[in-house]
């Protein structure tokens, strides 16, 4: 005798309580919180130094990587607060560890905190560690098929940003192909071009990430 | 990537609702799940088979939709994505 039950029961990943609580805890202190995911050497600590100028006193950086606290000391010699992560072995982020770090790295004054995820396009694209959205970083100098090659990273991404744009005359790598493919993926990611060295682009994306932390409240 | 944490889910959620029925085998289970999520059914599949041996969901045909979020919907970020729909449940023989 066999018999159907229907259940619609909801399905949580063992883990994300501790990235519910990271959110709620961020959102009662008015800290806007965004995830940078991308390959190693994408530009991730490069973008987060020439945005730092801009956003001096009011934000900070959780730094992951695998070993040495290289990036942490870029961002404060950038002028912003850091907190290392190192996490050994581990492939990315998760929310214990975000959560753990918090406990040594108070955010008095902060209203913006940028979590730059250990450098793999993969893994971390899978994991909430409090964040309110993702932003995905894919550089030039990469090959023009990565948005195409790691979809599950793009979906989860609330914007791309291309880096190293100043050295296109330099490179083989079609731009417009790469924004075409990750809106095959996602049809309205926005998509932002930039240079950290010479910083086009970079007042741009910085506008759109004030719009998203102010329509978030 | 995560799939195992859902399966570790889904059997104590399976465990739990068919343990009211007292001396059933669980033969389907019918998930549903966001495209969002980009959960990978092989993996996710793989994982159940796996952690579910020697228990009441053992051998169970696992059935998986996946749903594309409706266009220009926020991508929601904790919770929503993986529904059980339904489970089909067998008396054991004997």
């Amino acid at each position: 005798m066999s018999k159907t039950v229907k259940l619609e029961q909801k399905v949580q990943a063992k883990g994300y309580e501790i990235a519910l609580e990271l959110r709620e805890m961020f959102r009662k202190r008015g800290i806007f919180v965004v995830n940078l995911i991308g390959s190693p050497g994408a530009g991730k600590t490069s973008l987060l130094e020439a945005l730092a100028s801009r956003i001096r006193g009011r934000a900070a950086v959780i730094e992951g990587d695998l070993a040495t606290d290289n990036d942490k000391r870029r961002i404060e010699r950038a002028g912003l607060r850091a907190h290392q992560i190192n996490t050994v072995s581990a492939c990315h982020l998760d929310a214990a560890m975000v959560r753990d770090a918090l406990k040594e790295f108070p955010l008095d004054g902060v209203t913006l905190l940028f979590i730059e995820n250990v450098g793999n396009l993969v893994c971390p694209a899978s994991f909430e560690i409090g964040e309110d959205i993702k932003v995905a970083i894919v550089s030039t100098t990469e090959g023009d098929d990565k948005p195409a090659k790691y979809p599950k990273a793009m979906k989860v991404s609330s914007a791309m940003v291309i880096t190293k744009t100043d050295l296109l005359p330099y490179i083989t790598c079609d731009v417009d192909r790469m924004e075409r493919d990750v809106r095959e993926i996602v049809p309205d990611m926005p998509v932002f071009r930039t240079a950290a060295t010479t910083g086009e682009g970079i007042d741009r994306f910085l506008q759109w990430l004030e719009e998203r932390a102010a329509a978030r409240k | 990537m995560h799939e195992l944490s859902f399966a570790q889910q889904i059997l104590e959620t399976v465990q739990r609702e068919a343990a009211g029925f007292g001396g059933v085998r669980v033969t389907r289970v019918k998930l549903r799940a966001d495209e969002y999520l980009a959960l990978e059914p092989a993996s996710l599949r793989f994982c159940l088979e796996s952690i579910s041996q020697d228990t009441i969901m053992a051998g169970a045909e696992i059935e998986i939709e996946e749903v594309a979020a409706p266009a220009g919907a926020e991508r929601p970020l904790f919770g929503a994505g993986l529904v059980i729909e339904e489970i089909e449940l067998d008396e054991q023989d004997g």
